[in-house]
């Protein structure tokens, strides 16, 4: 296909997903005001930051008043799974020049990751030649709809202002719930959850919000060992 | 100022994870355990957040509050619907309801 074909090729199979992506961009504005972020901070974090779980995870973190460099080395803990993506994207990127490897990897989100290694990987689907164009589209088009859903989440909760008041920092934690729960769909999953929640509250007296560190690695490795178990017996 | 450093110092470890194994070129083949491992890390930070939330008052754990009503409410309705503004919509309005009856 010509460069231009595949870009917009790109764009147009990531649309399911950039439309399953909307509420969530609006919700992120939401909680960005609850948590007393400025709106041109959560503007920035979503241009700069560029990735949801994470920025939802750090405007929810700077609510509860934690500690910047924390909540950076949460970010990094968060997104390391993009590490994994890149590696497995990284031999057909191999031709490509530093500004382009860095441009694309800047943009990749597991959305535009998802539908960019299935085209890689189709050999139905033509050379690979330009491929690239694809990768960018589907990132670009990502890109520019999740400003626009984190503007307009910020704007509905300006707009709701006062009905918000009134359990205001309940948003948040309900917010979470809503993302959570339909992401549990095994019982490895499940057990990780119930294993971080619980850490979470006993260590909540830890300073720094160390306690969620220590909830994190708990919840992995009750996971991990109910997927091992799982897969004995 | 405070803002921008912290979304400097978000950026730049999240780049910092998209690009290095795109350098590498996949030349580590990842152990399955490790990617097992990531898939848990969103799940679990967002559990870890939740829970004290609506579990604590004071740093103690407190059942009979609105909060916690509430996010059972919410947590039974993202079970059974996984609809998520259905969940929002009622996780609040327990809340609401809640705290006019029961807790003034």
């Amino acid at each position: 296909m010509t460069r231009r074909r595949e870009f917009f090729a790109g764009a147009r199979d990531t649309a399911p997903l950039i439309i399953g992506a909307v509420p969530f961009g609006i919700l992120y504005g939401v909680i960005c005001l609850t948590a007393g972020m400025p709106w041109w901070a959560a503007q920035a974090m979503s241009a700069f930051v560029f990735a949801g779980s994470a920025q939802f995870i750090a405007a929810g973190l700077l609510g509860q008043g934690t500690p910047f460099p924390f909540i950076v080395l949460t970010t990094l803990i968060v997104n390391l799974r993009h590490a994994l993506y890149g590696a497995s994207i990284a031999p057909y990127l191999r031709d490509l020049s530093a500004t382009w490897r860095a441009v694309l990897a800047f943009g990749m989100t597991d959305e535009s990751y998802a539908t960019t290694i299935v085209h890689y990987r189709d050999e139905t689907r033509g050379e690979n030649a330009n491929k690239h164009w694809y990768f960018l589209g589907a990132n670009l088009a990502m890109y520019v709809f999740w400003q626009l859903d984190c503007a307009l989440g910020y704007w509905i909760g300006t707009a709701l202002g006062d009905p918000l008041a009134l359990g205001l920092d309940f948003v948040l934690p309900v917010v979470f719930i809503a993302i959570l729960i339909p992401q549990l769909k095994s019982r490895a999953t499940i057990l990780a959850a119930l294993v971080a929640g619980a850490m979470a509250v006993l260590t909540a007296g830890l300073p720094n919000k160390l306690g969620l560190l220590i909830a994190i690695a708990a919840g992995i490795f009750a996971g991990m060992m109910t997927e091992k178990w799982n897969s004995r017996s | 100022m405070e803002f921008a450093l912290l979304i400097l110092g978000m950026a730049l470890v999240t780049f910092a994870t998209r690009y290095s194994m795109i350098v590498i070129l996949g030349r580590w083949q990842v152990p399955r355990a490790v990617t097992l491992a990531l898939t848990f890390v969103p799940m679990a930070a967002f559990a870890a957040i939740i829970a004290p939330e609506i579990l604590l008052q004071k740093n103690e754990i407190a059942l009979v509050n609105a909060r916690f009503i509430a996010g059972l409410a919410a947590i039974l309705v993202a079970a059974f619907t996984r609809r998520i503004m259905l969940t929002i919509i009622v996780g609040m309005a327990t809340l609401w309801l809640v705290q006019i009856f029961f807790f003034h």
